[in-house]
Protein backbone atom coordinates (compact mmCIF):
# COMPACT_ATOMS: atom_id res chain seq x y z
CA UNK A 1 0.00 0.00 0.00
CA UNK A 2 1.56 3.51 -0.66
CA UNK A 3 0.97 5.51 1.79
CA UNK A 4 0.38 9.77 1.27
CA UNK A 5 2.91 11.30 3.88
CA UNK A 6 1.34 14.64 2.86
CA UNK A 7 -2.07 13.96 3.51
CA UNK A 8 -1.51 11.82 6.66
CA UNK A 9 0.29 14.56 8.09
CA UNK A 10 -2.08 17.37 7.54
CA UNK A 11 -4.77 14.91 8.67
CA UNK A 12 -2.51 14.21 12.09
CA UNK A 13 -1.85 17.89 12.41
CA UNK A 14 -5.02 19.27 12.51
CA UNK A 15 -6.96 16.04 14.93
CA UNK A 16 -3.81 17.10 17.13
CA UNK A 17 -4.79 21.07 17.19
CA UNK A 18 -8.56 20.33 17.72
CA UNK A 19 -7.60 18.24 20.49
CA UNK A 20 -5.00 21.05 22.16
CA UNK A 21 -7.41 23.53 22.07
CA UNK A 22 -7.96 25.05 25.18
CA UNK A 23 -11.10 26.43 26.61
CA UNK A 24 -10.59 30.23 26.51
CA UNK A 25 -9.99 31.59 30.24
CA UNK A 26 -12.69 33.38 31.82
CA UNK A 27 -11.73 37.43 31.30
CA UNK A 28 -12.16 39.75 34.07
CA UNK A 29 -14.78 42.59 32.60
CA UNK A 30 -12.76 45.34 32.20
CA UNK A 31 -9.44 43.75 31.04
CA UNK A 32 -8.41 44.21 27.27
CA UNK A 33 -9.14 41.50 25.38
CA UNK A 34 -5.92 39.10 24.62
CA UNK A 35 -4.26 39.38 21.52
CA UNK A 36 -3.71 36.33 19.46
CA UNK A 37 -0.63 35.89 17.13
CA UNK A 38 -1.54 35.41 13.72
CA UNK A 39 -0.57 30.99 13.38
CA UNK A 40 1.17 31.30 9.85
CA UNK A 41 -0.06 28.10 8.03
CA UNK A 42 2.58 26.29 6.37
CA UNK A 43 0.84 25.63 2.36
CA UNK A 44 0.54 21.98 1.34
CA UNK A 45 2.48 21.56 -0.96
CA UNK A 46 1.26 20.76 -4.14
CA UNK A 47 -0.14 17.23 -5.02
CA UNK A 48 2.00 15.10 -7.49
CA UNK A 49 0.92 12.23 -10.36
CA UNK A 50 2.43 10.17 -8.08
CA UNK A 51 -0.19 10.99 -5.27
CA UNK A 52 -3.12 9.91 -6.96
CA UNK A 53 -4.45 5.99 -8.51
CA UNK A 54 -2.91 5.60 -11.94
CA UNK A 55 -3.47 2.73 -14.42
CA UNK A 56 -1.02 0.50 -15.41
CA UNK A 57 0.07 2.80 -17.95
CA UNK A 58 0.87 5.72 -15.78
CA UNK A 59 -2.11 7.91 -16.47
CA UNK A 60 -4.02 9.28 -13.56
CA UNK A 61 -7.25 8.15 -13.14
CA UNK A 62 -10.10 10.94 -12.70
CA UNK A 63 -13.18 11.33 -12.88
CA UNK A 64 -16.13 14.01 -13.62
CA UNK A 65 -18.87 14.13 -10.77
CA UNK A 66 -22.24 11.92 -11.06
CA UNK A 67 -24.28 13.43 -12.97
CA UNK A 68 -22.36 16.13 -14.66
CA UNK A 69 -22.67 15.52 -18.43
CA UNK A 70 -21.04 17.18 -21.17
CA UNK A 71 -22.32 20.64 -22.34
CA UNK A 72 -25.52 20.45 -24.72
CA UNK A 73 -26.21 16.67 -23.91
CA UNK A 74 -29.02 16.98 -21.27
CA UNK A 75 -29.68 17.74 -17.15
CA UNK A 76 -28.14 14.67 -16.10
CA UNK A 77 -29.19 12.36 -13.21
CA UNK A 78 -26.52 13.16 -10.13
CA UNK A 79 -26.93 9.52 -8.61
CA UNK A 80 -23.74 8.66 -6.54
CA UNK A 81 -24.84 5.46 -5.44
CA UNK A 82 -22.79 2.49 -5.66
CA UNK A 83 -25.07 -0.25 -5.84
CA UNK A 84 -22.77 -3.05 -6.10
CA UNK A 85 -19.76 -2.45 -4.06
CA UNK A 86 -18.00 -5.72 -4.94
CA UNK A 87 -18.59 -6.22 -8.36
CA UNK A 88 -15.85 -6.57 -10.59
CA UNK A 89 -15.05 -3.94 -14.01
CA UNK A 90 -16.74 -5.12 -17.14
CA UNK A 91 -13.67 -4.70 -19.31
CA UNK A 92 -10.32 -6.38 -18.86
CA UNK A 93 -8.09 -3.52 -19.70
CA UNK A 94 -8.37 -0.23 -19.09
CA UNK A 95 -11.31 1.85 -19.81
CA UNK A 96 -12.54 5.45 -20.53
CA UNK A 97 -16.59 6.15 -20.02
CA UNK A 98 -17.16 9.23 -22.46
CA UNK A 99 -20.15 10.05 -24.92
CA UNK A 100 -20.53 8.58 -27.64
CA UNK A 101 -22.75 10.91 -29.12
CA UNK A 102 -21.99 14.32 -27.94
CA UNK A 103 -17.40 14.14 -28.25
CA UNK A 104 -15.63 13.23 -31.22
CA UNK A 105 -16.86 10.70 -33.74
CA UNK A 106 -20.39 10.94 -32.60
CA UNK A 107 -23.29 12.43 -34.44
CA UNK A 108 -23.56 15.56 -32.02
CA UNK A 109 -19.62 15.98 -31.58
CA UNK A 110 -20.27 19.28 -33.41
CA UNK A 111 -22.21 20.77 -30.71
CA UNK A 112 -19.31 20.83 -28.46
CA UNK A 113 -16.86 21.49 -31.30
CA UNK A 114 -15.66 18.00 -31.03
CA UNK A 115 -15.52 16.57 -35.05
CA UNK A 116 -12.99 14.29 -35.24
CA UNK A 117 -13.01 10.65 -35.46
CA UNK A 118 -13.72 8.02 -32.53
CA UNK A 119 -10.11 7.39 -32.34
CA UNK A 120 -9.71 10.98 -30.81
CA UNK A 121 -7.23 11.07 -28.24
CA UNK A 122 -8.97 12.60 -25.94
CA UNK A 123 -11.62 9.71 -26.15
CA UNK A 124 -9.01 7.49 -24.73
CA UNK A 125 -8.16 9.78 -21.82
CA UNK A 126 -9.53 10.14 -18.22
CA UNK A 127 -11.47 11.98 -17.38
CA UNK A 128 -14.55 9.68 -17.52
CA UNK A 129 -17.33 11.39 -17.34
CA UNK A 130 -21.03 10.10 -16.77
CA UNK A 131 -23.72 9.21 -19.98
CA UNK A 132 -26.83 7.94 -17.87
CA UNK A 133 -29.42 10.20 -18.98
CA UNK A 134 -27.60 11.63 -21.66
CA UNK A 135 -29.82 13.09 -23.84
CA UNK A 136 -32.27 11.12 -25.89
CA UNK A 137 -35.59 11.33 -27.50
CA UNK A 138 -36.83 8.13 -25.49
CA UNK A 139 -38.85 8.51 -22.30
CA UNK A 140 -36.67 6.85 -19.16
CA UNK A 141 -38.22 6.99 -16.26
CA UNK A 142 -35.00 8.42 -14.07
CA UNK A 143 -34.62 11.12 -16.93
CA UNK A 144 -37.19 13.88 -17.04
CA UNK A 145 -36.55 14.90 -20.77
CA UNK A 146 -35.70 11.45 -21.91
CA UNK A 147 -32.14 9.92 -21.87
CA UNK A 148 -29.63 7.19 -22.47
CA UNK A 149 -30.69 4.15 -19.51
CA UNK A 150 -26.50 3.26 -18.93
CA UNK A 151 -23.44 4.33 -19.66
CA UNK A 152 -21.01 3.95 -22.79
CA UNK A 153 -17.55 2.87 -21.59
CA UNK A 154 -14.73 2.70 -24.84
CA UNK A 155 -11.98 -0.02 -24.53
CA UNK A 156 -8.28 0.45 -23.84
CA UNK A 157 -7.44 1.01 -27.65
CA UNK A 158 -9.69 2.48 -30.07
CA UNK A 159 -10.30 -0.36 -32.06
CA UNK A 160 -10.47 0.38 -35.58
CA UNK A 161 -6.74 1.53 -35.36
CA UNK A 162 -5.47 -0.60 -33.12
CA UNK A 163 -7.11 -3.73 -33.99
CA UNK A 164 -6.80 -5.11 -30.67
CA UNK A 165 -9.12 -7.02 -28.71
CA UNK A 166 -10.85 -6.64 -25.42
CA UNK A 167 -12.53 -8.74 -23.43
CA UNK A 168 -15.97 -7.58 -21.36
CA UNK A 169 -16.49 -9.86 -18.75
CA UNK A 170 -18.66 -10.72 -16.03
CA UNK A 171 -18.75 -8.42 -12.97
CA UNK A 172 -20.35 -10.62 -10.65
CA UNK A 173 -21.35 -14.36 -10.59
CA UNK A 174 -24.64 -15.07 -12.51
CA UNK A 175 -26.43 -16.88 -15.14
CA UNK A 176 -26.09 -15.57 -18.74
CA UNK A 177 -30.23 -15.39 -19.74
CA UNK A 178 -32.06 -14.82 -23.05
CA UNK A 179 -29.13 -15.02 -25.24
CA UNK A 180 -31.03 -16.95 -27.64
CA UNK A 181 -32.51 -14.68 -30.22
CA UNK A 182 -31.15 -11.97 -28.75
CA UNK A 183 -29.95 -9.60 -31.63
CA UNK A 184 -26.95 -7.31 -29.99
CA UNK A 185 -27.48 -8.08 -25.69
CA UNK A 186 -25.96 -10.27 -23.35
CA UNK A 187 -27.59 -10.42 -20.08
CA UNK A 188 -26.16 -11.17 -17.01
CA UNK A 189 -28.34 -12.09 -13.72
CA UNK A 190 -27.28 -12.66 -10.41
CA UNK A 191 -28.38 -15.11 -7.80
CA UNK A 192 -30.23 -12.04 -5.95
CA UNK A 193 -31.99 -10.66 -9.20
CA UNK A 194 -29.34 -7.80 -9.97
CA UNK A 195 -29.42 -8.29 -14.09
CA UNK A 196 -27.25 -6.68 -16.12
CA UNK A 197 -26.63 -5.95 -20.03
CA UNK A 198 -23.94 -5.83 -22.20
CA UNK A 199 -24.78 -4.08 -26.16
CA UNK A 200 -22.48 -4.09 -28.92
CA UNK A 201 -20.12 -6.90 -28.19
CA UNK A 202 -18.98 -9.20 -31.41
CA UNK A 203 -22.20 -11.08 -31.32
CA UNK A 204 -20.60 -14.10 -33.45
CA UNK A 205 -17.55 -14.64 -31.22
CA UNK A 206 -19.15 -14.32 -27.45
CA UNK A 207 -17.25 -16.45 -25.29
CA UNK A 208 -20.30 -17.60 -23.15
CA UNK A 209 -23.65 -19.77 -24.21
CA UNK A 210 -27.10 -19.41 -23.52
CA UNK A 211 -28.06 -20.27 -20.23
CA UNK A 212 -24.30 -20.65 -18.75
CA UNK A 213 -23.33 -20.24 -15.30
CA UNK A 214 -20.38 -17.81 -15.42
CA UNK A 215 -17.80 -16.28 -12.75
CA UNK A 216 -16.58 -12.67 -11.70
CA UNK A 217 -14.18 -12.69 -14.20
CA UNK A 218 -14.72 -14.69 -16.56
CA UNK A 219 -15.10 -13.53 -20.13
CA UNK A 220 -17.87 -13.11 -21.94
CA UNK A 221 -17.48 -11.21 -25.32
CA UNK A 222 -14.94 -8.83 -27.46
CA UNK A 223 -15.67 -5.28 -27.32
CA UNK A 224 -16.97 -4.20 -30.89
CA UNK A 225 -19.85 -1.95 -32.38
CA UNK A 226 -22.51 -4.36 -33.49
CA UNK A 227 -25.97 -3.09 -33.96
CA UNK A 228 -28.82 -3.51 -36.33
CA UNK A 229 -31.84 -2.95 -37.22
CA UNK A 230 -34.85 -4.75 -38.06
CA UNK A 231 -33.75 -5.59 -41.10
CA UNK A 232 -30.48 -6.85 -39.91
CA UNK A 233 -28.75 -4.34 -41.14
CA UNK A 234 -25.58 -2.62 -39.50
CA UNK A 235 -26.49 0.95 -37.91
CA UNK A 236 -23.48 2.71 -37.39
CA UNK A 237 -22.10 2.78 -34.18
CA UNK A 238 -18.87 3.27 -31.97
CA UNK A 239 -16.83 0.46 -30.36
CA UNK A 240 -17.85 0.63 -27.62
CA UNK A 241 -19.60 -1.48 -24.22
CA UNK A 242 -23.04 -0.01 -23.58
CA UNK A 243 -23.79 -1.12 -20.42
CA UNK A 244 -26.97 -1.28 -18.29
CA UNK A 245 -27.95 -2.25 -14.37
CA UNK A 246 -31.16 -2.79 -13.63
CA UNK A 247 -31.85 -3.52 -9.68
CA UNK A 248 -34.82 -3.76 -7.96
CA UNK A 249 -35.02 -0.80 -5.47
CA UNK A 250 -36.60 0.94 -3.02
CA UNK A 251 -35.82 4.28 -1.20
CA UNK A 252 -36.67 2.24 2.03
CA UNK A 253 -37.83 -0.91 4.18
CA UNK A 254 -41.95 0.42 3.44
CA UNK A 255 -41.77 1.73 0.15
CA UNK A 256 -42.68 -0.89 -2.65
CA UNK A 257 -39.98 -1.48 -5.03
CA UNK A 258 -39.36 -0.57 -8.90
CA UNK A 259 -37.58 -2.67 -10.65
CA UNK A 260 -35.64 -0.93 -13.34
CA UNK A 261 -32.10 0.54 -14.95
CA UNK A 262 -30.14 2.45 -12.06
CA UNK A 263 -26.97 4.41 -13.47
CA UNK A 264 -24.13 2.22 -12.93
CA UNK A 265 -21.47 5.20 -12.70
CA UNK A 266 -20.77 5.44 -9.40
CA UNK A 267 -20.72 1.09 -8.77
CA UNK A 268 -18.25 1.65 -11.88
CA UNK A 269 -15.94 4.14 -10.16
CA UNK A 270 -15.80 1.79 -6.77
CA UNK A 271 -15.07 -1.11 -9.72
CA UNK A 272 -12.66 0.84 -11.46
CA UNK A 273 -10.65 1.99 -8.34
CA UNK A 274 -10.20 -1.64 -6.81
CA UNK A 275 -8.97 -2.88 -10.19
CA UNK A 276 -6.22 -0.47 -10.32
CA UNK A 277 -5.41 -0.42 -6.52
CA UNK A 278 -4.87 -4.14 -7.25
CA UNK A 279 -2.95 -4.09 -10.47
CA UNK A 280 -0.73 -2.25 -8.05
CA UNK B 1 -18.76 64.63 -34.13
CA UNK B 2 -16.24 62.81 -36.07
CA UNK B 3 -15.15 61.09 -32.46
CA UNK B 4 -18.15 60.29 -31.90
CA UNK B 5 -18.84 58.25 -34.88
CA UNK B 6 -15.83 56.61 -34.57
CA UNK B 7 -16.46 55.68 -30.96
CA UNK B 8 -19.98 54.33 -32.27
CA UNK B 9 -18.71 52.31 -35.23
CA UNK B 10 -15.40 51.07 -32.74
CA UNK B 11 -18.01 49.61 -30.13
CA UNK B 12 -20.34 47.83 -33.14
CA UNK B 13 -17.70 46.79 -34.44
CA UNK B 14 -16.59 44.65 -31.01
CA UNK B 15 -20.46 43.78 -30.61
CA UNK B 16 -20.41 41.97 -33.94
CA UNK B 17 -17.27 40.32 -32.94
CA UNK B 18 -18.31 39.49 -29.80
CA UNK B 19 -21.69 38.28 -31.36
CA UNK B 20 -19.72 36.38 -34.00
CA UNK B 21 -17.81 34.46 -31.03
CA UNK B 22 -21.31 33.48 -29.81
CA UNK B 23 -22.38 31.81 -32.66
CA UNK B 24 -18.88 30.01 -33.04
CA UNK B 25 -19.01 26.65 -32.41
CA UNK B 26 -17.52 25.81 -28.84
CA UNK B 27 -13.71 25.24 -28.65
CA UNK B 28 -13.23 21.31 -28.10
CA UNK B 29 -9.68 22.13 -26.33
CA UNK B 30 -11.73 24.13 -23.81
CA UNK B 31 -14.32 21.93 -23.05
CA UNK B 32 -11.82 18.84 -22.42
CA UNK B 33 -10.14 21.32 -20.02
CA UNK B 34 -13.45 22.28 -18.42
CA UNK B 35 -13.96 19.01 -17.59
CA UNK B 36 -10.25 18.21 -16.17
CA UNK B 37 -10.58 20.80 -13.94
CA UNK B 38 -13.57 19.36 -12.59
CA UNK B 39 -12.67 15.91 -12.63
CA UNK B 40 -12.20 13.77 -8.99
CA UNK B 41 -8.49 12.08 -8.67
CA UNK B 42 -8.39 9.21 -6.39
CA UNK B 43 -5.72 9.66 -3.29
CA UNK B 44 -3.31 6.37 -4.12
CA UNK B 45 -3.21 5.31 -0.36
CA UNK B 46 -6.28 3.78 0.57
CA UNK B 47 -6.07 6.16 3.92
CA UNK B 48 -6.39 9.48 2.16
CA UNK B 49 -8.76 8.10 -0.39
CA UNK B 50 -11.14 6.85 2.20
CA UNK B 51 -10.65 10.10 3.98
CA UNK B 52 -11.78 11.95 0.83
CA UNK B 53 -14.40 9.33 -0.13
CA UNK B 54 -17.16 11.46 1.04
CA UNK B 55 -16.41 14.72 -0.70
CA UNK B 56 -15.38 12.77 -3.80
CA UNK B 57 -19.07 10.76 -4.05
CA UNK B 58 -17.42 7.72 -3.19
CA UNK B 59 -19.17 6.96 0.02
CA UNK B 60 -23.46 6.33 -0.94
CA UNK B 61 -23.71 2.44 -0.61
CA UNK B 62 -26.96 1.08 -0.99
CA UNK B 63 -27.62 -2.60 0.68
CA UNK B 64 -29.13 -5.65 -0.58
CA UNK B 65 -31.99 -6.71 1.82
CA UNK B 66 -33.25 -9.83 1.27
CA UNK B 67 -37.12 -10.67 1.42
CA UNK B 68 -39.10 -13.21 0.77
CA UNK B 69 -42.80 -13.13 -1.10
CA UNK B 70 -45.85 -12.60 0.16
CA UNK B 71 -47.49 -15.78 -0.69
CA UNK B 72 -50.85 -15.09 0.62
CA UNK B 73 -51.33 -11.83 -1.02
CA UNK B 74 -51.00 -14.71 -4.00
CA UNK B 75 -53.46 -17.01 -3.19
CA UNK B 76 -56.01 -13.96 -2.55
CA UNK B 77 -54.85 -13.16 -6.24
CA UNK B 78 -55.40 -16.22 -7.60
CA UNK B 79 -58.93 -16.88 -5.41
CA UNK B 80 -60.62 -13.54 -6.48
CA UNK B 81 -59.56 -13.90 -10.38
CA UNK B 82 -61.25 -17.31 -10.10
CA UNK B 83 -63.93 -16.00 -8.56
CA UNK B 84 -63.88 -13.31 -11.38
CA UNK B 85 -63.65 -16.02 -14.09
CA UNK B 86 -67.01 -18.11 -12.39
CA UNK B 87 -68.83 -14.98 -12.43
CA UNK B 88 -68.13 -14.58 -16.06
CA UNK B 89 -68.42 -17.98 -17.41
CA UNK B 90 -72.03 -18.08 -16.13
CA UNK B 91 -72.65 -15.07 -17.50
CA UNK B 92 -71.15 -16.50 -21.13
CA UNK B 93 -70.73 -20.18 -20.85
CA UNK B 94 -67.13 -19.82 -22.23
CA UNK B 95 -64.71 -21.45 -19.77
CA UNK B 96 -62.10 -19.00 -18.93
CA UNK B 97 -59.76 -20.89 -17.44
CA UNK B 98 -58.91 -23.68 -20.42
CA UNK B 99 -55.68 -25.03 -21.02
CA UNK B 100 -53.58 -23.22 -24.26
CA UNK B 101 -54.31 -25.00 -27.34
CA UNK B 102 -51.45 -25.16 -30.19
CA UNK B 103 -52.66 -24.33 -33.47
CA UNK B 104 -55.69 -23.31 -32.39
CA UNK B 105 -54.83 -20.73 -30.45
CA UNK B 106 -57.71 -18.87 -27.74
CA UNK B 107 -58.14 -14.99 -28.20
CA UNK B 108 -55.87 -13.42 -25.11
CA UNK B 109 -57.04 -14.00 -22.40
CA UNK B 110 -59.53 -11.60 -19.55
CA UNK B 111 -57.10 -9.84 -17.43
CA UNK B 112 -56.09 -10.88 -14.19
CA UNK B 113 -53.25 -13.73 -12.49
CA UNK B 114 -54.27 -17.37 -13.14
CA UNK B 115 -52.26 -20.44 -12.13
CA UNK B 116 -50.91 -22.54 -15.05
CA UNK B 117 -48.54 -25.50 -14.81
CA UNK B 118 -45.15 -25.30 -16.35
CA UNK B 119 -45.92 -28.53 -17.97
CA UNK B 120 -48.87 -27.36 -19.70
CA UNK B 121 -46.20 -24.79 -21.61
CA UNK B 122 -44.26 -26.60 -24.73
CA UNK B 123 -40.82 -24.90 -24.66
CA UNK B 124 -40.68 -24.47 -20.74
CA UNK B 125 -38.27 -26.54 -18.58
CA UNK B 126 -40.13 -28.37 -15.75
CA UNK B 127 -36.29 -28.54 -13.61
CA UNK B 128 -36.37 -24.36 -14.11
CA UNK B 129 -39.25 -23.73 -12.52
CA UNK B 130 -39.26 -25.87 -10.19
CA UNK B 131 -35.99 -24.55 -8.76
CA UNK B 132 -37.78 -21.04 -8.39
CA UNK B 133 -38.88 -19.83 -5.08
CA UNK B 134 -40.43 -16.49 -5.70
CA UNK B 135 -43.95 -16.15 -7.85
CA UNK B 136 -42.98 -17.37 -11.43
CA UNK B 137 -44.57 -14.37 -13.61
CA UNK B 138 -45.45 -14.15 -16.72
CA UNK B 139 -47.77 -12.80 -19.50
CA UNK B 140 -50.31 -15.15 -20.23
CA UNK B 141 -50.97 -13.66 -23.65
CA UNK B 142 -50.75 -16.70 -26.11
CA UNK B 143 -48.07 -15.23 -28.26
CA UNK B 144 -45.54 -15.28 -25.33
CA UNK B 145 -47.04 -17.64 -23.10
CA UNK B 146 -46.23 -20.66 -25.40
CA UNK B 147 -43.16 -20.14 -26.68
CA UNK B 148 -41.76 -19.29 -22.90
CA UNK B 149 -38.09 -19.92 -22.03
CA UNK B 150 -37.25 -20.10 -17.90
CA UNK B 151 -34.11 -19.38 -16.83
CA UNK B 152 -34.47 -20.12 -13.00
CA UNK B 153 -32.29 -19.64 -10.37
CA UNK B 154 -33.95 -19.41 -6.07
CA UNK B 155 -34.12 -15.96 -5.88
CA UNK B 156 -34.85 -14.61 -9.02
CA UNK B 157 -35.87 -15.51 -13.12
CA UNK B 158 -35.79 -14.64 -16.28
CA UNK B 159 -38.06 -15.64 -18.87
CA UNK B 160 -37.96 -14.68 -22.39
CA UNK B 161 -40.29 -15.57 -25.50
CA UNK B 162 -39.81 -14.55 -28.91
CA UNK B 163 -43.02 -12.96 -30.06
CA UNK B 164 -42.20 -12.46 -34.12
CA UNK B 165 -39.31 -11.92 -35.86
CA UNK B 166 -39.34 -8.26 -34.88
CA UNK B 167 -40.26 -8.51 -30.86
CA UNK B 168 -39.03 -10.65 -28.26
CA UNK B 169 -40.40 -10.34 -24.81
CA UNK B 170 -38.36 -11.04 -21.69
CA UNK B 171 -39.68 -10.78 -17.88
CA UNK B 172 -37.53 -10.81 -14.74
CA UNK B 173 -38.71 -10.81 -11.47
CA UNK B 174 -36.93 -11.00 -7.89
CA UNK B 175 -37.75 -10.13 -3.98
CA UNK B 176 -35.05 -9.29 -2.87
CA UNK B 177 -34.96 -5.48 -2.77
CA UNK B 178 -31.82 -2.97 -2.65
CA UNK B 179 -32.37 -0.23 -0.41
CA UNK B 180 -30.63 3.28 0.47
CA UNK B 181 -28.21 5.26 -1.38
CA UNK B 182 -27.33 8.52 -1.77
CA UNK B 183 -29.87 10.86 -0.03
CA UNK B 184 -30.74 12.77 -3.23
CA UNK B 185 -31.74 9.49 -4.91
CA UNK B 186 -33.86 8.23 -1.66
CA UNK B 187 -35.97 11.71 -1.96
CA UNK B 188 -36.69 11.40 -5.60
CA UNK B 189 -37.83 8.09 -5.19
CA UNK B 190 -39.81 8.49 -2.77
CA UNK B 191 -41.33 11.11 -4.56
CA UNK B 192 -41.89 8.83 -7.16
CA UNK B 193 -43.28 6.52 -5.80
CA UNK B 194 -45.96 8.14 -5.04
CA UNK B 195 -47.89 8.49 -7.97
CA UNK B 196 -47.24 5.80 -10.05
CA UNK B 197 -50.20 4.50 -11.98
CA UNK B 198 -51.72 1.07 -11.30
CA UNK B 199 -52.26 -2.16 -13.56
CA UNK B 200 -55.99 -2.33 -13.02
CA UNK B 201 -56.24 -5.98 -12.78
CA UNK B 202 -53.38 -6.96 -11.06
CA UNK B 203 -54.01 -3.83 -8.65
CA UNK B 204 -49.52 -3.34 -9.20
CA UNK B 205 -48.07 -0.24 -9.34
CA UNK B 206 -45.87 0.25 -12.61
CA UNK B 207 -43.66 2.32 -14.21
CA UNK B 208 -42.56 2.52 -17.93
CA UNK B 209 -39.68 3.53 -19.41
CA UNK B 210 -38.07 3.37 -22.81
CA UNK B 211 -34.14 2.48 -23.75
CA UNK B 212 -32.17 1.49 -26.40
CA UNK B 213 -34.01 -1.76 -27.29
CA UNK B 214 -37.56 -1.00 -26.48
CA UNK B 215 -39.68 -0.78 -23.52
CA UNK B 216 -39.75 -1.52 -19.72
CA UNK B 217 -42.39 -1.89 -18.19
CA UNK B 218 -41.78 -2.36 -14.22
CA UNK B 219 -44.32 -3.33 -11.40
CA UNK B 220 -44.55 -4.30 -7.79
CA UNK B 221 -46.63 -7.12 -6.46
CA UNK B 222 -46.43 -9.93 -4.05
CA UNK B 223 -43.30 -7.73 -1.89
CA UNK B 224 -41.50 -8.26 -5.45
CA UNK B 225 -40.34 -6.54 -8.49
CA UNK B 226 -40.44 -7.39 -11.72
CA UNK B 227 -39.47 -5.97 -15.64
CA UNK B 228 -41.07 -6.75 -18.63
CA UNK B 229 -38.76 -5.93 -21.86
CA UNK B 230 -40.39 -5.84 -25.45
CA UNK B 231 -37.34 -5.69 -27.60
CA UNK B 232 -37.98 -4.29 -31.03
CA UNK B 233 -35.93 -4.55 -34.51
CA UNK B 234 -37.44 -1.07 -34.92
CA UNK B 235 -37.46 0.50 -31.64
CA UNK B 236 -38.83 3.96 -32.90
CA UNK B 237 -41.51 2.89 -34.91
CA UNK B 238 -42.75 -0.39 -34.09
CA UNK B 239 -45.93 0.21 -31.90
CA UNK B 240 -45.31 -2.26 -29.29
CA UNK B 241 -42.17 -0.36 -28.40
CA UNK B 242 -43.62 3.25 -29.03
CA UNK B 243 -47.17 3.08 -27.29
CA UNK B 244 -47.69 1.94 -23.86
CA UNK B 245 -50.57 -0.33 -24.85
CA UNK B 246 -48.97 -3.23 -25.71
CA UNK B 247 -47.31 -3.76 -22.76
CA UNK B 248 -49.54 -2.65 -20.54
CA UNK B 249 -52.30 -5.16 -21.86
CA UNK B 250 -49.50 -7.94 -21.68
CA UNK B 251 -48.77 -7.24 -17.57
CA UNK B 252 -52.72 -6.83 -17.09
CA UNK B 253 -52.98 -10.81 -17.90
CA UNK B 254 -50.43 -12.74 -16.19
CA UNK B 255 -49.77 -16.66 -15.39
CA UNK B 256 -47.83 -18.19 -12.09
CA UNK B 257 -45.86 -21.07 -13.92
CA UNK B 258 -44.83 -22.29 -10.27
CA UNK B 259 -48.69 -22.62 -8.59
CA UNK B 260 -47.05 -25.16 -6.43
CA UNK B 261 -45.42 -22.74 -4.41
CA UNK B 262 -48.79 -21.15 -3.71
CA UNK B 263 -50.26 -24.33 -2.80
CA UNK B 264 -51.31 -25.93 -6.14
CA UNK B 265 -53.01 -24.66 -9.52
Amino acid sequence: MKLDLRYMLAGLIAFLSACTQEEPASETPGDPPAEEEPAEEEPLPEPEDDDFLQDNEGRVFSYVPAGDLLPSSGPGHSDTTIYRPDITFPLEDAAFLNSQVYRHGGSNGGLNGMTEGQCHPSNYDYPWQDTFCESRSREQIMCPTGGHEGVDIRAGSCIPETGAVHWAVAVEDGRIVGLEGSKYTVKLQTSDGTLYRYMHLKMDQLAVGDGEFVTKGQRIGKVSNDFFNSAGDPVPTTFHLHFEMYQNYAPDEETDPIFDQVSPYMTLVNAYEKKLRAAE
Amino acid sequence: MRTLLLTCLTLSTMASAALAQTAAPPDADAVQRELEAKAIRIPASDLAAALKASDDGRSDRARLVPRKPDWEAVRAELARTSADDETRDNETGIDQRRPPVRGNRPPPPPSGLRALAAERLPRTDRGETDIVLIPLLAPAHPDVRDNLKVYGQENTYTAVSKIDNEASLSISGVCNRVIGGAPNLVSLRKRMAEGPPRLTALRARYNISRNEFGVDLSFSKFGCGYVITIECGDTDNDERCTEDQYISRLADSMILINPERAGGE
